[in-house]
């Protein structure tokens, strides 16, 4: 899926670059964006001196270190940006541009799930793409703000090489830093909570070792509606599996519950 | 795949957290905790907070008149210049009162000639205690009255924390002066031993701004000369500013720092004019930037301080003192020449403001232990 730009300003640049994501995708950029990326603006620079013959043909910049579904994140905050070689605005369009920004960045980091904060900082990072970097940098630091240790070590995979008795030294003494932040789990459950899911119908798969078993105390046979469908409608592999109940006594009645 | 984020990009993130997240992260792993407690890191996170107004905490400092209490009234204050709720900050050491501020740091003292001083970062929870410097008196002098002041501040040529204490021995024609310079680098005191002028500390407290020292000082021979007296913290030198204007008899001037500069104040019972030294260093600089006029912050103000200017530059946080004794916090809008009192029952009926910034300063100090918080500690949540 390429992504053709489009021109919103007629009196921008209409100059187009060609870049290239590590999953082959093409990305036809405004020359204004990509060059806030600099190391695409040092790379097509380097082109410009090297040969002038080759010059009429489309360079596609070659960015392998840099996904598509990030490059497209990326490229539509840079739009956003107030351009280098746009008019100066009054101080009234300056405001209203800087609220609309605002409005933008706020809409933009709702949707993001953390990690993909991880894959845009790299990237911005690898294109040196200053104002982006500033943005998610900030965006991720308010993001673990209020988070706990164990959350920080599970976000940026980093491994605990402290003693038990080492931690928990900290923790005593610093006591007062642990109070009032957000449980890891509480966290998580909120960030999969954000998220709607929707069911897809894969269709029938064929060839999957080692196949499932149904289980014995599973009820099989037609579906008294439609008898083009067998029981069980809907399975989900696993058994023995823990469902909420209220406190003394499970729904069946019985000692155990499946 | 977790993407690899090289280390300056983490100290990029790290930087722009609070004290309070950095503090927490220093258990997250050893790679961390070397980072975090780096000087050249602290320095960094100690200019991004006050470039970005982070942490910013007001402490206020009940007088020495008030009963003593165990906990200091704090109010933080957020990026859109709204005061949060007030908190309450347990003193370190009981009894001691606040000297001095700078860069997140606290200096206290105890006692009126101020031999006991400590220096305390509250948003850390640690301090240390200077070692006791007695006050050596010059010969001829046993009968005289004396008098110390502190200042707390920073050098930045030798990056290094100090606090100048200058003693005036009063008899009477004649006084004698005593200086000393502590240096956190150094631990240790040091007696200056540079000829003083022979002129009157005349203002409550001695400032430290960019590596000086500032006070308002009268001249003991002609008595309506008032003169700044800078001692720069590096070179261990005075130097002599003139007054943006000569005060009258009747006006109450008096010194600040407002927005990282000198601030002359000059009230009297119809006006208080503002006037802030623009170039530091640079006598020709002063300009009057505001003056307001007494009825419109309220009728019977005696004098007042400036705390900081809003974001925007547009207003200016004063700390309102009252002939009768009650303190305000109030919004002064230059342009429109109008008052906005923050209204907070909270705050403590009169009290002084020492400013706090998110500063890491200060992580290898002694704990402050809050006698509430060890209650707490049977009841950790997870």
């Amino acid at each position: 899926m390429s992504n053709t730009s489009e021109n919103p300003n007629p009196s921008s640049s209409s100059a187009k670059m060609t870049l290239k994501t590590s999953d082959n995708e093409l990305f036809e950029v405004e020359e204004a964006v990509a060059m806030k990326f600099c190391t695409v603006k040092q790379y097509f620079e380097d082109e410009k001196d090297s040969d002038v013959a080759a010059r009429g043909s489309t360079t596609v910049i070659p960015l392998p270190n840099v996904h598509s579904a990030v490059l497209t994140m990326l490229i539509s905050y840079g739009k956003k940006l107030p351009q280098s070689n746009a008019v100066a605005d009054n101080h009234e369009e300056e405001e209203t541009k800087k609220k609309e920004r605002k409005k933008y960045e706020q809409g933009l980091l709702k949707n993001l799930m953390p990690g993909e904060l991880l894959d845009l900082i790299s990237a911005a990072n690898y294109l040196d793409f200053k104002e982006g970097l500033e943005f998610f940098n900030q965006a991720l630091a308010d993001h673990i703000q209020n988070k706990s240790v164990e959350y920080v070590r599970k976000f940026f995979g980093i491994k605990n090489d402290y003693e038990p008795h080492e931690e928990e030294k900290y923790r005593e003494e610093y006591a007062w830093a642990f109070e009032g932040i957000e449980c890891w789990l509480i966290g998580e459950l909120k960030q999969f909570m954000a998220k709607t899911k929707t069911l897809d119908i894969a269709g029938t798969l064929l060839g999957i070792k080692p196949a499932l078993i149904v289980a014995s105390f599973s009820v099989r046979g037609l579906n008294s509606l439609d008898s083009n469908i067998l029981k069980p409608e809907m399975i989900a592999p696993g058994e023995n599996i823990l469902a909420a109940w209220i406190n003394a006594i499970g729904p069946t009645g019985l000692d155990s519950n499946t | 795949m977790m993407p690899y984020i090289p280390q300056e990009l983490i100290t990029e993130i790290l930087a722009r957290l609070p004290v309070k997240s950095l503090v927490r992260f220093l258990c997250v792993c050893k790679e961390w905790y070397a980072l975090i407690t780096d000087t050249d890191f602290i320095k960094l996170h100690l200019k991004s907070s006050i470039e970005t107004n982070r942490d910013r905490t007001l402490i206020l400092n009940e007088d020495e008149f008030s009963p003593p209490l165990r906990y200091f009234s704090a109010v933080q204050f957020s990026k859109d210049n709204q005061f949060r709720k007030t908190f309450e900050i347990y003193k370190p050491l009981q009894n001691w009162v606040i000297s001095d501020y700078c860069d997140g740091l606290v200096c206290l003292h105890k006692g009126y000639e101020k031999l006991e001083v400590a220096i305390w970062n509250p948003l850390v929870r640690k301090y240390r205690k200077l070692p006791i410097e007695p006050i050596e008196e010059p010969s001829c002098f046993s009968s005289a009255i004396r008098f110390s002041h502190l200042a707390f501040g920073h050098d930045p040529r030798n990056d290094d924390y100090k606090v100048l204490r200058v003693t005036e021995f009063y008899m009477a024609d004649s006084m004698e002066f005593e200086v000393k310079v502590y240096s956190m680098r150094s631990n240790s005191w040091k007696k200056i031993d540079e000829q003083w002028p022979n002129k009157e500390i005349c203002c409550q407290k001695l400032l430290a701004l960019n590596g000086d020292v500032y006070w308002l000082a009268a001249d003991r021979v002609v008595q309506d000369l008032e003169s700044i007296l800078a001692f720069n913290l590096a070179t261990e030198t005075l130097r002599l500013y003139e007054t943006p204007v000569p005060p009258d008899d009747d006006q109450f001037t008096c010194l600040d720092v407002l927005g990282g500069f000198l601030c002359y104040i000059v009230n009297d019972y119809l006006n208080s004019d503002v006037y802030l030294m623009k170039k530091n260093g640079v006598e020709s600089s002063w300009t009057q930037i505001f003056k307001i006029k007494q009825h419109v912050v309220c009728r019977d103000f005696e004098y007042f301080r400036t705390l900081m200017f809003s974001t925007n530059g547009k207003k200016v946080l004063l700390e309102e003192h009252q002939e009768c004794g009650h303190t305000n916090l109030i919004w002064y809008d230059i342009e429109k020449k109008r008052c906005y009192r923050v209204k907070n029952r909270s705050f403590p009926y009169v009290f002084m403001v020492a400013t706090c910034i998110g500063s890491l300063l200060l992580l290898d100090g002694d704990n402050v232990i809050d006698p509430r918080q060890k209650k707490n500690k049977g009841k950790r949540k997870r």
